[in-house]
C-alpha cells in the first residue's frame, strides 16, 4: 500500500502553487520526516482527492493535468538504483542483480536541504521513492527471486551459471547459501560472487564460490542518458500477478498471465498483459507519455501513464483488446481505444512538444 | 507416503478452523490417520472445535522446548481414535517459535500419520510463514466475498513463491439463493480471479454455528447436514476419489427431496 501511495504522489502532475495552496502545511517541510513517515497517508489524499473525485467524474475517463513531472524528477544518478531482483544475460553471462539497499539517514537529510529550496514535491518524490526500497527485507527479496524464477525460469538451460552481481551488499553465509539453493531448485548453478564488500568476498570464497573484486557493470544496469526513454530491454514474465505482487522494470513489461487486482506493474517503458489487467498499471513511470499499456482484457481500475492517471469508473464490457495512451488531441489524457483502431490514431508519429518542455 | 496440508485463507474468519476440524475429522472418519496441528499460537480455537478443550496438557510450544515427549502432547479424540490434535499455546503469542521448529515438528509428526493438517493462523505476517514452513500442499479457503478472494489470491502469490505449489480451492459459506440473484459471487466468479483447483463448496449453514459451540465436529453428527456432507465430499476428494459436487444451485423444496439429496451426497 504504501509503494502505492508514493508512487501516486510521484506522478501527481499538479503543479507546485496548487500543491502548495492544497497542503499549505507541507511548504514549510520543517520535519520532512514526519511528512512523509506519518503524516504520507493523509498528505496524498488531500493532494488526491480534488482529482479523483471532481475532474474524473463525468466521463469514462478524463485526464487530471497536462504539467509534465519531468522538471521535479531526480537528476540521473552515478549509479542507478536496481528495483527488484532480476537477472540479465550480457556476453554470455547470466547474471544476477539484487535490488538496492538503501540508508535512512542519507535520504532525509538529502529530502531535507530539497525542501528548503526546491518545490515541495521533490521532497515527498524523493524520500518516499526511497521508503519503498527501504522496505525490501531479505526474505522478500528471496520471495521475488523465486517468483521471479517461476515466472521465467525455463528460459535457462539446465546448469546455467549464474554470477551474483552483490555490488556494495554484505551477505553472509547463511544468506549465499540460501540463494544457492533457491537457484539450485532451477537447476541454476551460483558460480561466481562479484563483489566490492571485503567480508562478501571473504564469505564466498570460504563457501567454495569463485570471487570477482568490481562494481556492477553499467551496461548490467542498462543505464540510459535520456532520462524518460526506457532504461532496458523488456522483461518478459509468464506467471499470475497476484494480489500484493508489485512488478518494476527499467524497462518493458510483457506479462503472460492475468494481472489480478492488488497486483502492480509499473514500468519505465510499454506494458502489455496477453491476459486480463485488473490491477494497477503504471506505464512511462519517468516521465514517458509515449507508453502504452495493452491488455487483452483492459478491466483496471486505474491507468497510469507517465504523470497522467485515468480511473476507470465502470468494469469493461468489451472482451476485445484494448490499449490505453496518452492522446495528445485537444488536453493531452489518457485514451482508451480498441487495439484494432489504435494505428488510426497515428500514435507513434505524433510528438509532444507540449509535454516535454 | 503422508500428506503435509497447510489450511490457509489470509482473511479471518472465512472457517480456516471449522474446515480443518471437519477435515481432519472426515478423513479419521474414511480411516485415515490424521493430526490436526493447531499453528495459531496465542489464539488457539481448534481444540474448542473438537471439544478437546479440557484434555489438553501439552502444547507444541512443550514439544519443541523438549519439555514433554511428542506423545504426550498429542490429544487423541475418543470418538475418533483416528484423529489428534497437538495444541497451540494460549500464553504464548506468534514470536514463540520459528518458522524451523515448525518445519522440523511437521516432519516427524509426518512419520505417524497419513496427513498432518496445520490450521494456519489469519494474516501473512510471522504467524503464517511459520504454519506454511513444513507444508507440501495447502488448501486455500475463501467465502464468495470480495475481500475474502483478494487475500486469497494474495496467499496464493505467498504459498506458490514459498514453494508450495499444489494449491487446491474451498468455497466456504455459499449462499445459492443469493447468487441466483445475482447478489453474491459465485463459485465460478471465484475462480476465475484465483484460478486454482476447487476442491469443495460449503453451503452456508446454521448447523456449524451449532456444531462449533457443541465442540462436535459437523462431519460426526448421525444425521449429516448440508455442509457436513460437503466436508466429506472434500476428504473424499482429498483421498483421490472422484466425487460429483453437491446441486446447490437448486434447494429441494419439500422434505423428501431434502432427505433424497443427503442421502445422493453421501453415497
Amino acid at each position: 500500500m504504501q509503494t502505492s501511495l508514493n508512487i501516486a504522489v510521484k506522478s501527481n502532475p499538479l503543479p507546485p502553487t496548487k500543491l502548495k495552496s492544497g497542503a499549505g502545511d507541507l511548504s514549510s517541510a520543517e520535519m520532512p520526516e514526519i511528512i512523509v513517515l506519518a503524516d504520507n497517508n493523509e498528505e496524498t489524499n488531500i493532494s488526491l482527492a480534488p482529482l479523483t473525485i471532481a475532474d474524473v467524474e463525468g466521463g469514462d475517463l478524463k485526464p487530471i493535468s497536462s504539467k509534465p513531472v519531468k522538471k521535479f524528477q531526480p537528476e540521473p544518478k552515478p549509479d542507478p538504483e536496481i528495483w527488484q531482483v532480476r537477472f540479465k544475460t550480457l556476453d554470455g553471462k547470466l547474471n544476477l542483480l539484487l535490488p538496492t539497499e538503501k540508508k535512512v539517514k542519507l535520504d532525509l537529510s538529502k529530502s531535507n536541504d530539497n525542501a528548503d529550496n526546491k518545490p515541495v514535491e521533490t521532497a515527498i518524490n524523493q524520500t518516499s521513492s526511497d521508503i519503498s526500497l527501504l522496505s525490501l527485507t531479505w526474505e522478500e527479496i528471496l520471495s521475488q527471486l523465486e517468483q521471479r524464477m517461476a515466472a521465467s525460469g525455463h528460459d535457462w538451460k539446465p546448469r546455467t551459471q549464474v554470477y551474483l552481481q552483490s555490488g556494495d551488499r554484505l551477505l553472509d553465509t547463511r544468506q549465499l547459501q540460501e540463494l544457492f539453493e533457491a537457484l539450485q531448485n532451477y537447476q541454476l548453478l551460483l558460480h561466481c560472487i562479484v563483489t566490492n564488500r571485503r567480508q562478501t568476498a571473504i564469505n564466498a570464497s570460504s563457501m567454495g564460490f569463485s570471487v570477482e573484486q568490481g562494481t556492477i557493470f553499467r551496461e548490467l544496469l542498462g543505464f540510459n542518458p535520456i532520462p524518460d526513454a526506457p532504461t532496458d530491454d523488456p522483461l518478459y514474465i509468464k506467471m499470475t500477478v497476484r494480489s500484493g505482487t508489485e512488478i518494476r522494470h527499467s524497462g518493458s513489461i510483457i506479462v503472460f498471465g492475468d494481472v489480478n487486482a492488488g497486483a502492480e506493474l509499473i514500468s519505465e517503458g510499454d506494458i502489455i498483459v496477453c491476459g486480463k489487467l485488473k490491477g494497477m498499471a503504471h506505464a512511462g513511470v519517468k516521465g514517458n507519455a509515449q507508453a502504452i499499456v495493452m491488455a487483452l482484457h483492459l478491466d483496471a481500475t486505474q491507468v497510469r501513464i507517465a504523470s497522467f492517471i485515468a480511473r476507470v469508473e465502470s468494469p469493461s464490457t468489451s472482451f476485445c483488446p484494448e490499449v490505453a495512451f496518452v492522446s495528445s488531441q485537444g488536453a493531452p489524457a489518457i485514451q482508451i481505444v480498441q487495439v484494432v483502431d489504435f494505428s488510426s490514431f497515428n500514435h507513434f508519429t505524433l510528438n509532444y512538444p507540449s509535454l516535454n518542455q | 507416503m503422508s500428506r503435509i496440508i497447510v489450511v490457509t485463507s489470509g482473511k479471518g474468519g472465512v472457517g480456516k478452523t471449522t474446515s480443518s476440524a471437519n477435515l481432519g475429522m472426515a478423513l479419521a472418519k474414511l480411516g485415515r490417520k490424521v493430526v490436526l496441528v493447531d499453528a495459531d499460537f496465542g489464539l488457539r480455537n481448534l481444540d474448542l472445535l473438537l471439544g478437546l478443550e479440557n484434555r489438553i496438557v501439552y502444547t507444541a510450544l512443550e514439544v519443541i522446548a523438549r519439555e514433554c515427549k511428542l506423545d504426550q502432547a498429542l490429544v487423541k479424540d475418543k470418538r475418533q481414535p483416528n484423529l489428534s490434535l497437538l495444541a497451540a499455546p494460549q500464553t504464548r503469542n506468534k514470536t514463540a517459535i520459528t518458522a524451523a521448529h515448525m518445519k522440523a515438528l511437521v516432519e516427524v509428526l509426518s512419520r505417524y500419520f497419513d496427513y498432518v493438517l496445520i490450521d494456519c493462523p489469519a494474516g501473512i505476517e510471522s504467524g503464517f510463514q511459520n504454519a506454511i514452513a513444513g507444508a507440501k500442499e495447502a488448501i486455500v479457503v475463501t467465502t464468495p466475498e470480495i475481500s475474502a478472494v483478494r487475500d486469497a489470491d494474495r496467499v496464493v502469490g505467498l504459498l506458490e513463491s514459498n514453494r508450495i505449489t499444489d494449491i487446491k480451492l474451498i468455497v466456504n459459506r455459499l449462499r445459492p439463493a443469493m447468487v441466483k440473484n445475482n447478489d453474491m459471487m459465485s463459485v465460478e466468479d471465484v475462480l476465475d480471479i484465483l484460478s486454482v483447483k476447487l476442491i469443495g463448496v460449503i453451503p452456508d449453514d446454521e448447523q456449524v454455528i451449532v456444531s462449533t459451540n457443541k465442540g462436535e465436529p459437523l462431519v460426526l453428527a448421525e444425521k449429516p447436514s448440508l455442509a457436513g456432507t460437503a466436508y466429506m465430499n472434500v476428504a473424499k476428494r482429498l483421498e483421490g476419489r472422484e466425487v460429483e459436487f453437491l446441486k446447490l444451485e437448486t434447494p429441494p423444496k419439500g422434505i423428501f427431496a431434502r432427505l433424497t439429496n443427503w442421502i445422493s451426497g453421501n453415497a
